[in-house]
């Protein structure tokens, strides 16, 4: 059943998601959004201003007042926590939870909503890494840009991706990118459509169009170094990372520091299954480590 | 003066000549082929000794060249001169209390950056250093070369380039070792120097240590130590210096924590000066065949199989040849022993009975070990050499871990289920103390084949088809104990920091025979000189327990005690008969049938099988099985146990949690079988 409060309810959210990309929500905009004729987004939108939930604005579009606001907030709150419950609780794929959550969010009542947050720890993102609203409707944004317009070596970490459709969402996971992982563009990229990017030690080619959709924080050198800080366990293979502090006993220590392990000393790992001891290449020598031990050197990742 | 020595031109002094004597000590970082570079010296004249109080072996050897006789005393293998392990503090204590007149430090050129770091801590010590650069043919074929003047020059200490494996440079070695220790040499070392900071904070303590120093220590050398923690140097700064000013230097070293760290960034900052001079050609990038080899042998699949496989090839070799060997000795023992007791006709039986039964039966219990063990040697020495132990011990260190045991505990431990005596003597690869005397402790847990012989032959009689079951289930309980007892003794007896799991993985190499073939001659010496003793000892007394006083062995005084431990028995269901043959498989546990076969069956074992189910219920059956599995080990095990530990404490240690253990386990096997209506 397609209710008019629901489909209310899917433009508020049509013009919030619009507006946090572009500031405004163009008629035509929506119109690709819901896959129907602009003058039928038109009379919607007259009907939406008449309840005060959007302001109209001549050529530009419509913005959300605080009402409108609240109100999509809240809708979005729930299409959120359902696509948690549906990734993290059922198991869905993350290109899979969207439209099963646009269908369950119309049904949920304010009860629900509360008790799925519980559940869900009240946690604050989408499997996408979108923030999810709080109860009063408010969310921190932090300044986010899209991937596409990164500077080439300007390290950023991801903040969320696009939620549909899934098509582009299957290409994106492919790609390693998940909200939190760090990227940086390279200045090699192959031709105009496309940027090169590093998605942690992979070097990958994206389509520009694919990165457009990938929102990002660009990070400064103090936290892009803050953020490489790790432990020598905790390296993949063929990582390098450099020594910065030893967790141990003095026995440790001092055992680290006569195999060659002294500050400012780069270690790559040579191998690392996640479970027993690891392989560590340090002044050319093949050093194994028990993962107790290779949990006591923090190093920053290179 | 061995043949060895002779390869390499070494001569004995010419007639009449006075000597010139001189005392190196040889030391080096594990695989910098430094027992190779020790044996080309020595060859058969080594004498092993130990240092005093600690458990760690000192070999020494004599070298002699022209008018010229070395005493080399090779120092245990460390990366590093501070006191964390009782090696290295043997090879530090070594070098300034008994001050040789040279130090040849050992370098793997092929590994140049990290062997130097032991250069640097020699060169704060008093003896004149030299430098003996080995390996230079395998730093070549891993794309690198060393210049030997340049590095000399920097240094300001003699470097003589080696390649020890096929004996070349040891004449080099010699006369430079020979030409320093006489002083015919100018010797300028250039020590690292720390920069302006740490300098200054190594002045301050060297100032407030001031002239109590106590002697033979150099001031900066023991200032350095006390700045890394070092904590024999600071029991000795704390005996020697006035109490407030003792108090002035534990605030300095306490806000100075982290000087250990910027003193080894140091050294290796002087390292990397000398490497840059020295290495014209940097090592390239390419895939050495170590890193192909380990992408197998380390891998988290293939690398147990390849472990497993190639135990089951030594496996097979002690079968296939020592199997054949020990049935000719055995053979030849029997037959000597009959000759013995013929040309004995004469004399009283007891004579014959003491010489043939008590002697050359505790002589024929070691020879006939004998060639196992050394094919066991000849194994484990083998892939030490070539380098795979190291590979080993990571692929099991995921196992050992949890018994807080060291990932090389698990090749001895192995090698236990041929039998336990190898299995003791193979935790001399382990290097750190506490982790080789916990795997000694929980050798004897493993079922040894002896000991699997006698559990399916009395299985075998008395359970029927469900032998196998039984059988199983006893070789999984003696496991089962041995993972439990790890675990307790981790958590008690041996409580503390567990020994760290860092380990370098050399790179492979062929196998040097000598080596080898040194190792293995100087194990199987070391096992007939000092377990060989103990296992005659005891086997002529248990012989003269089981004879006296009426040449019976019913009447013997070993009968009247296993009489008396009847009652201890008989909590297990065990009568007199079974308790004497629990204490002769003491000597050797197939012993346990023989006696049995006596007692009860008229010395046939065939026979022994129709008697045993008279003698023996299921239940007893059980725990005399349970007994046998985890008594006492037999007493070549005991006696490689106190030579490896060289502590009658702790091999008395081991005997009595042993013995504990089974008698719990064997109380509580037959009651169990008892209620649980197995017939009692």
């Amino acid at each position: 059943m397609w209710t008019v409060s629901q489909q209310i309810e899917d433009y508020l959210e049509a013009i919030r998601k619009l507006e946090e990309r572009a500031g405004y929500a163009t008629t035509s905009a929506l119109a690709r959004e819901h896959r129907v004729a602009a003058p039928s987004v038109t009379e919607m939108l007259r009907r939406l201003s008449e309840q005060g939930l959007v302001t109209y604005e001549q050529r530009k579009g419509v913005r959300l007042t605080p009402e409108g606001r609240r109100r999509a907030a809240s809708v979005v709150r729930r299409h959120r926590l359902w696509e948690r419950f549906l990734h993290d609780v059922l198991g869905f794929k993350w290109d899979k939870v969207y439209d099963e959550a646009c269908a369950l969010e119309h049904a949920t009542s304010p009860e629900v909503e509360r008790r799925l947050a519980e559940a869900l720890g009240n946690i604050d993102t989408c499997p996408h890494g979108h923030a999810i609203p709080g109860p009063d409707g408010e969310t921190d944004l932090p300044f986010l840009v899209p991937l596409s317009e990164l500077k080439a070596g300007q390290t950023a970490r991801v903040v969320r991706v696009t939620e549909e459709p899934a098509e582009l969402l299957r290409r994106i996971g492919a790609l390693g990118i998940r909200p939190g992982v760090n990227v940086r563009p390279g200045n090699d990229a192959r031709g105009e459509g496309t940027v090169s990017l590093w998605v942690g030690e992979q070097q990958r080619q994206v389509e520009r169009e694919i990165a457009a959709h990938i929102m990002v924080v660009p990070l400064s050198p103090e936290e892009v170094e803050e953020d490489s800080i790790s432990l020598l366990g905790d390296l993949a293979p063929g990582e390098v990372g450099v020594v910065r502090d030893f967790h141990g006993g003095h026995t440790f220590v001092a055992r680290c520091l006569a195999l060659g392990f002294t500050l400012g000393v780069e270690a790559k790992m040579v191998q690392n299954v996640g479970h027993g001891p690891v392989i560590v290449l340090v002044r050319d020598t093949r050093v194994a480590l028990g993962r107790g031990e290779a949990e006591k050197i923090v190093v920053t990742r290179k | 003066m061995g043949r060895i020595a002779d390869l390499v031109g070494a001569r004995s002094p010419a007639e009449g000549q006075t000597e010139r004597k001189a005392v190196v000590a040889l030391v080096g970082a594990p695989n910098v082929g430094k027992s190779t570079v020790f044996n080309l010296l020595t060859g058969l004249s080594q004498h092993v000794g130990n240092w005093p109080g600690k458990t760690v072996e000192v070999k020494t050897g004599v070298h002699h060249q022209g008018d010229v006789e070395l005493e080399i005393v090779d120092l245990p293998g460390t990366y590093s001169l501070t006191a964390n392990s009782p090696e290295e503090q043997v090879a530090r204590d070594y070098i300034i209390q008994r001050r040789p007149d040279v130090v040849a430090v050992v370098l793997n050129a092929a590994n140049l950056e990290r062997t130097l770091y032991l250069v640097a801590e020699a060169l704060e010590l008093p003896s004149p250093v030299v430098v003996a650069l080995n390996m230079v043919d395998v730093a070549e074929r891993e794309g690198m070369r060393v210049e030997p003047e340049v590095l000399q020059a920097a240094l300001g200490v003699p470097v003589v380039p080696m390649v020890a494996s096929r004996g070349e440079g040891v004449r080099e070695l010699v006369d430079t070792i020979a030409r320093l220790a006489l002083g015919a040499y100018p010797y300028i070392p250039k020590r690292p120097e720390p920069g302006p900071e740490l300098g200054a904070l190594v002045g301050r303590v060297e100032d407030l240590l001031g002239e109590e120093t106590p002697p033979p220590h150099p001031r900066r050398w023991l200032a350095l130590k006390l700045l890394e923690g070092d904590r024999d140097a600071i029991e000795l700064a704390r005996a020697n210096i006035p109490g407030d000013r003792w108090e002035q230097l534990n605030s300095l070293l306490r806000e100075n924590e982290d000087a250990v760290v910027s003193i080894a960034g140091a050294r290796y900052q002087w390292i990397e000066r000398m490497v840059r001079a020295a290495v014209v050609a940097p090592r390239q990038g390419a895939i050495s065949l170590t890193d192909r080899l380990d992408r197998a042998a380390t891998h988290s699949l293939v690398g147990p199989a390849i472990l497993l496989g190639l135990l089951g090839v030594l496996f097979w070799l002690v079968y296939r040849v020592g199997g054949p060997a020990m049935d000719l000795l055995d053979g030849a023992m029997g037959a000597g022993g009959d000759l013995l007791r013929e040309s004995l006709a004469g004399a009283p039986p007891w004579v014959a009975g003491l010489l043939v039964d008590g002697v050359l039966g505790g002589v024929g219990t070691v020879l006939v070990l004998l060639p196992i063990l050394m094919i066991f040697f000849l194994g484990m020495a083998f892939l030490e050499d070539v380098g795979y132990m190291a590979r080993a011990a990571f692929v099991a260190d995921r196992f050992m871990h949890l018994m807080g045991l060291h990932g090389k505990s698990f090749l001895p431990l192995f090698l236990g289920f041929g039998c336990n005596v190898p299995a003791v003597l193979g935790t001399r690869v382990i290097q750190s103390h506490r982790a080789r005397l916990l795997t000694i402790l929980l050798a004897p847990l493993v079922p040894c084949s002896a000991r699997i012989v006698v559990l399916v032959f009395v299985a075998g009689a008395l359970f029927g088809d469900a032998a196998p079951l039984v059988t199983w289930g006893l070789v999984a309980l003696s496991l089962t104990l041995l993972a439990i007892s790890g675990v307790l003794l981790d958590r008690t007896l041996f409580r503390g920091e567990r020994p760290a799991f860092i380990m370098e993985l050399p790179l492979y190499h062929l196998p040097n025979w000598r080596t080898i073939a040194l190792e293995v001659w100087q194990h199987t010496r070391a096992f007939v000189a000092r377990a060989g003793t103990i296992i005659l000892v005891v086997s002529v007394l248990v012989w003269a327990l089981a004879d006296q006083p009426a040449g019976s062995i019913e009447e013997s005084y070993l009968a009247q005690v296993g009489r008396l431990l009847e009652p201890l028995g008989g909590l297990m269901g065990l009568d007199w008969r079974m308790m004497v043959a629990v204490l002769t498989s003491f000597v050797a546990k197939e012993n346990a049938l023989a006696t049995m076969a006596v007692l009860s069956a008229g010395g046939e074992e065939s026979s022994l099988a129709a008697a045993l189910p008279q003698m023996l219920t299921p239940a007893a059956a059980l725990a005399f099985l349970v007994l046998q599995v985890t008594f006492i080990p037999c007493v070549a095990t005991i006696g490689v146990i106190q030579q490896e530990t060289r502590s009658w404490r702790w091999t008395g240690l081991a005997l009595l949690y042993l013995l504990v253990l089974s008698l719990a386990m064997r109380i509580a096997t037959y009651q169990a079988a008892r209620f649980l209506a197995l017939g009692g």
